[in-house]
């Protein structure tokens, strides 16, 4: 059995769980068998599934964040949907084809609208609109590329190695990277994120932003790695602008935000920016690595930002800088989980996040494009300015009376320690990830 | 065998974590931890020691990608054995001796996980194969050394010297850090062992081993507490006696010279020897005279440890390793031994420091009176004690190479006159008539086996190992050891340390009233004075921070830094809002307008693809 048909009927049967106490025990239990199922390797058993260390890695990273989500979370439905993120990844980070891509990519897609269903305001429902227009025009996009595709003469259910792309298959391919780039939330295609990221409830912000939006980049680039090296030479131009673009604009819109969330959603959109980047050095042998560790830690601190705006606010998507001021004195715990991260963020040493950013400079600067790689470094150190500003906000500041704050339940604590554990392991233990580096994808 | 090394590495700092968690539920439980955990570090090392054979290395990747690599390497070997057996013995008998001695305080568990954090900073440090490896040490260990220096931080004078020692060390660390850079360019390794290497056999110009050598240099007096980095140690005293046993007198002083023993041919190849055979045999004699005046025994001891050590690196500076690493090792034995005295006498005596309070206390402390006056005979240099045989090789290598006059006066009466002072101290302390009453009756006989054992195995220890020191010379270098022969040197310095000892004997036992008339006296009043500060240099190097550093170039920097720095980067937080602002208005918040941009990527995608195609 696969971790897929395990994570699958777990999420089927989880519904029926709702509203007893076995619940939680439950989803937790399926999550480490199939964390567990992984770690032995078992294939999915379908044709255009195919597996490495590198993406069981990743996989098993996911869990750990899944895990996570599952202890912090409150909602039931929302667990039940994180499953089912979690059966769909292992699909999208297994397949090999168009065809498997399309339609995992597309479980994951129409499970995130439903993550934003959980509407109790207006503003919520205005993320949540958002996000359904947006998930819509994307798969528009990606269908009408795939037709593009076949129409050219490709075989969409076969992988993309060893295909000679003509001008039509090129535009098809280019088209559906554009949808799927919509969802990645690249520049100019980015602000239906900052939105709905920073309105929905933030514990799906955090499945969408932290873990789906990761899984998608490294199935990406393991899809379509064999068309982005055959045309290089064309599409350089269009990776080099969007990635500059992307962080840029991500970090200079993150800077004054008043919205913690809308903060980290803008900088969830300049990570998008670096993990694009690493496409540019698509030829480069570093590349798989540096994405693979970007995006694991991205994983861990994304996912672990949101979780705690989330707990912080008990559900609520506004919570603002003035809400957080003087939260070290409230929950010194809380406050060191937030620091951490967002140091891993902004890219300190010993932690995941410094490491990922590291090797993709570092990929980067060996194919060549050490301007590029400049950029993201000004960049990193432009981020400094508001990361330092928000943690400035929970230390230094004293807390302001009408602070929406309130306490956080032990086990969310507990998921707080899981993911700052992720961040620190990979931060300090690299070999982790450089073990698997140099089988591909 | 490498699992094993990676225990002694690995396992004080978690035992650390748990000492400090679980002591809170018990205070018992903190030191039970810190005893076995010692203990087992202790019985690990001896079986190390007996059964090497090689080298041995361990060595760890951390990570590697393209040309960069960082390894994180363990490196035993006789030197590195010699200082483990030193930290992980006294480490043990330190701990086991805090039982009693911290027994009133409340703040155990902290106590005990700063204890084994250090213990865990310097093993690391001695058995790093690489420069950083050691400076990663080096600086736990400094970190450690701060919190127990001011352990008692609630008092101000504890919470001072911790800064002041964290602040004269890091002077001193920030050059160690600067050699790391310079040698990893210029020898391309930090590997200890290379570097000895390679600079011994030419490969790095003496001009860049000189300067490193004398960078790191810097770092190991700071550290080791020599001349003119003293002050700090002598503050350091202000923090738990037993702390001042392990680390200010046994074992993180000593790192200084290990530093520059490990590297010893580096420091060969780059003439730097005789650098530091000159500031040490200054150091020898500043502390020795030092401490022939000083009326707390802890600051006796103080000096006297900054003066010891500075006559163990003439040793190396003179050119023996041997000669050196023995004295440093016969010194953390008798030196831990008299502090851990003076803490017994202190613990007895409710906290009393001041030795001209005492007097007459071998009655009721007989056997710590024992113990430290076997310790004070191995520091004063009296055969078939320990202290006599180093620093009678000291004495012969630093006569026979002949580096100067100078250097060879100033050893050598800083070297004799250790009798002198410990002789006062001990005969002021237990001999005589009780100069206090009060405090003479209310004298408590310390526990014999928290108190007076570990004393007592540290003086066995002392006495026993002046029998072996050929074999630890000759272990320490891996070879046959061959002391200078100076004709009638035995006799001499015999001679010496006896009339020493009789004249102090005279002053301080028979004559005590003549003491208090001298000091009365102007010119020697000024002396006096002169000595009891130190010579002035803490004085001297307050006065030069704050009116020079803080009050000169500081200011200067601090303009600098606010009207021309500070104002252009004021200007960007502008600029950055008027972006940030235009920016801004991209986010309409209106769906259809977003989707615009798509529209707009498409066109552009289908475009480049079409040009490119064509192309």
């Amino acid at each position: 059995m696969s971790a897929f048909v395990l994570m699958f009927f777990a999420t089927l049967f989880s519904l029926a769980l709702h509203r007893t106490f076995v619940f939680k025990p439950f989803v937790l239990l399926m999550i480490v068998l199939s964390g567990f199922l992984i770690f032995l390797k078992t294939p999915v058993l379908m044709y255009g599934f195919a597996q490495s260390s590198a993406t069981n890695l990743f996989l098993l990273v996911i869990f750990i964040a899944l895990l996570a989500f599952t202890l912090s979370e409150d909602k039931e439905i929302n667990i039940t949907q994180s499953l089912f993120i979690g059966a769909a990844s292992v699909l999208l980070l297994r397949g090999t084809t168009l065809l498997t891509f399309v339609f995992s990519f597309e479980a994951v897609s129409i499970i995130s609208f439903a993550v934003v269903g959980h509407i109790r305001s207006s503003i919520q429902a205005d993320g949540a609109v958002k996000m359904f227009i947006s998930g819509a025009l994307a798969t528009a996009l990606i269908v009408l590329g795939l037709a593009l595709f076949t129409f050219g003469g490709g075989n969409f259910n076969l992988s993309l190695s060893n295909i000679h792309f003509n001008a039509l298959m090129e535009v098809g391919l280019w088209v559906m990277l554009a949808g799927i780039f919509y969802k990645l939330t690249i520049v100019p295609m980015h602000s239906w994120a900052a939105d709905s990221y920073a309105n929905i409830k933030p514990s799906s912000a955090a499945l969408l932003s932290g873990i789906a939006k990761s899984v998608v980049f490294v199935a990406v680039l393991k899809l379509f790695e064999p068309f982005f090296i055959q045309t290089l030479h064309v599409s350089i131009f269009i990776l080099i602008v969007l990635s500059v673009l992307t962080m840029t604009l991500g970090n200079i819109l993150a800077m004054f935000q008043k919205r913690v969330g809308k903060m980290l959603a803008y900088s969830s959109i300049a990570q998008a920016g670096y993990m694009l980047m690493v496409f540019i050095a698509v030829k480069d042998s570093y590349a798989q690595i540096g994405l693979l560790y970007l995006a694991i830690a991205y994983v861990f601190m994304q996912t672990a930002l949101y979780l705690l705006l989330d707990n912080i606010g008990g559900g609520i998507s506004d919570i603002t800088l003035d809400d957080v001021k003087g939260l070290v004195k409230k929950d010194r715990l809380v406050s060191l989980f937030f620091a951490i991260q967002i140091f891993s963020l902004a890219g300190v040493p010993l932690l995941a996040g410094f490491m990922g950013k590291a090797i993709a400079t570092y990929a980067v600067v060996d194919a060549g494009y050490w301007i590029v790689a400049l950029i993201a470094l000004l960049n990193s150190t432009f981020s400094i300015g508001y990361y330092g500003w928000f943690i400035k906000n929970i230390y230094f500041d004293h807390s302001v009376k009408q602070s929406r704050v309130i306490s956080v339940s032990t086990s969310a604590k507990i998921a707080q320690i899981i993911l700052l554990g992720g961040t620190l392991f990979f931060g300090i233990f690299a070999f982790a990830v450089f073990h698997t580096s140099f089988c591909s994808l | 065998m490498s699992e094993l090394i990676l225990y002694l590495v690995i396992s004080p700092f978690a035992a650390a974590l748990l000492a400090y968690a679980f002591g809170k539920i018990d205070k018992q439980i903190a030191f039970w931890i810190s005893e076995i955990l010692t203990l087992s570090l202790f019985i690990a090392v001896l079986y190390l020691f007996f059964h090497y054979t090689n080298p041995i290395s361990v060595d760890i990747n951390w990570f590697k990608f393209g040309h960069f690599s960082i390894p994180i390497g363990l490196y035993i070997d006789h030197l590195s054995m010699v200082m483990l057996l030193i930290v992980s013995g006294l480490g043990f008998l330190d701990i086991h001796y805090s039982h009693d001695y911290m027994a009133e305080d409340p703040h155990q568990p902290r106590y005990y996980g700063y204890m084994l954090f250090f213990i865990g900073g310097m093993i690391l440090l001695v058995s790093a194969k690489q420069l950083s490896g050691l400076f990663t040490g080096w600086e736990l260990m400094g970190l450690a050394s701060y919190l127990l220096i001011s352990f008692w931080h609630e008092q101000k004078a504890p919470a001072d010297s911790g800064v002041s020692a964290f602040l004269y060390t890091k002077a001193g660390d920030i050059f160690l850090f600067a050699s790391l850079g310079l040698l990893f360019y210029y020898a391309g390794t930090l590997n200890m062992v290379t570097i000895d290497h390679l600079a011994t056999s030419g490969k790095i110009s003496s001009h860049v081993s000189f300067v490193v050598a004398i960078f790191i240099l810097i770092a190991a007096l700071g550290k080791s507490g020599q001349f003119p980095f003293f002050p700090w140690l002598l503050r350091a005293m202000e923090g738990p006696t037993t702390v001042s046993a392990l680390i200010h007198g046994a074992t993180m002083v000593n790192s200084g010279i290990y530093i520059v023993a490990r590297l010893f041919g580096f420091y060969a190849a780059g003439d730097a020897l005789i650098v530091v055979a000159s500031i040490a045999a200054l150091g020898v004699f500043v502390g020795a005279t030092s401490a022939l005046v000083q009326s707390e025994m802890k600051r006796v001891l103080a000096y006297s440890t900054m003066s010891h050590l500075a006559l163990a690196f003439v040793g190396l500076g003179v050119g023996s390793l041997a000669a050196g690493m023995m004295h440093l090792s016969n010194h953390a034995i008798f030196k831990a031994l008299l502090f851990l005295g003076a803490g017994a006498v202190m613990l007895s005596t409710n906290d009393t420091k001041d030795m001209w309070r005492f007097g007459g206390l071998k009655k009721p402390l007989f056997l710590v009176a024992i113990f430290m006056a076997m310790g004070a005979l191995s520091l004063g240099g009296i055969p078939p004690f320990s202290g006599y045989f180093s620093k009678d090789a000291i004495f012969a290598t630093t006569i026979a190479t002949n580096h100067g006059d100078i250097i060879t006066a100033l050893t050598l009466i800083g070297g004799l006159l250790s009798i002198a002072y410990i002789t006062r101290m001990w005969i002021l302390i237990f001999a005589g008539k009780p100069r206090d009453i009060e405090l003479f009756n209310a004298v408590k006989t310390p526990s014999k086996f928290w108190i007076s054992l570990p004393l007592g195995i540290m003086a066995v220890a002392t006495l026993v190992l002046g029998f072996f020191q050929k074999d630890l010379a000759d272990y320490i270098i891996s070879a046959k050891y061959i002391e200078p022969h100076i004709t009638h040197m035995m006799p001499v310095i015999l001679g010496a340390i006896i009339s020493l000892a009789g004249i102090m004997y005279y002053f301080y036992y028979l004559r005590l009233d003549l003491v208090k008339k001298l000091i009365a006296q102007p010119l020697i009043k000024s002396i006096h004075n002169i000595l009891l500060n130190g010579y002035y240099v803490e004085r001297f190097i307050t006065w030069f921070t704050h009116n020079i550093m803080v009050d000169f170039l500081a200011k200067v920097v601090t303009y600098i830094d606010i009207h021309l720095l500070d104002a252009v980067i004021d200007g960007t937080n502008d600029a950055s809002h008027v972006v940030f602002n235009r920016l801004s208005k991209t986010n309409t918040k209106k769906s259809g307008d977003y989707t615009g941009g798509v529209i707009f990527l498409v066109g552009l995608v289908i475009l480049t693809v079409m040009i490119g195609a064509r192309a």
